[in-house]
């Protein structure tokens, strides 16, 4: 797939663990390292919803088109 | 959505799955009681309920067991689930002519054994009761296709964050 996914960065970024960003965003640890390696298929609107809003970002700072 | 979808799910469960066991367990003692009567001489009738009183006890278990991986998986779209559909259908179909084909070979033997003109009588496999049960089989297979096209489903949601 050529959308890479950049949570790792931005959760760097603001000094959040994978549990503590799934504890705020009400997921499931395994679901959110999923989403975080590029796992999942797809993501909800409601999901991008409360992760922008606890990582205080865009949705473009997330993710990154590269071309194949 | 999903999680309220499921918790509503597993409580209206909670009803079928109480009311299977109490009935699981007339049809485990009935059964029983039956068994008792034709081994006692009193008709060979008691074998038919009998053999559909083991049918109905294999059906109500997997009952049992399939509204307990509901609640253990939170999800009704699993392949344990629909394969244990599919032993139900397999069941049903197979208590529709079992349990009267037995009562016949036992009575055919007895005949046989006591040296009296005996015959088997296949007028049972036309019966409605025979033909309903069969039926009835065959919708709880169609079922469990749907429940697998649901698997597929269940796993293409879960795919996505």
């Amino acid at each position: 797939m050529s959308i890479i996914i950049r949570l790792d960065r931005m959760m760097a970024d603001r000094k959040m663990s994978l549990n503590e960003l799934a504890e705020k965003v009400d997921m499931s640890n395994v679901n959110l390292s999923n989403l975080k390696t590029g796992k999942m298929k797809g993501i909800r609107f409601e999901t991008l919803n409360a992760i922008c809003k606890v990582l205080e970002c865009q949705p473009g700072d997330l993710f990154e088109y590269v071309e194949d | 959505m999903k999680k309220e979808a499921i918790k509503k799910l597993n409580k209206d469960l909670e009803i079928e799955y109480f009311c299977s066991i109490a009935v699981l367990i007339s049809s485990v003692v009935y059964s029983i009681l039956y068994l008792l009567d034709f081994i006692g001489g009193e008709g060979n009738d008691n074998l038919t309920k009998f053999c559909y009183g083991v049918a109905s006890s294999i059906v109500l278990s997997l009952l049992i067991w399939i509204i307990r991986d509901v609640k253990k998986n939170d999800t009704p779209f699993t392949t344990s689930i629909t394969n244990k559909l599919k032993a139900i259908a397999g069941v049903v179909i197979l208590s529709s002519v079992l349990p009267d084909l037995l009562t016949e070979l036992v009575v055919f033997v007895g005949k046989v054994n006591a040296d009296l003109p005996a015959e088997i009588d296949f007028d049972f496999v036309f019966a409605s009761k025979t033909l309903f049960i069969w039926w009835l089989g065959i919708i709880i297979g169609i079922i469990s296709e749907i429940f697998t096209y649901g698997v597929k489903l269940q796993e293409d949601s879960d795919s996505i964050a």
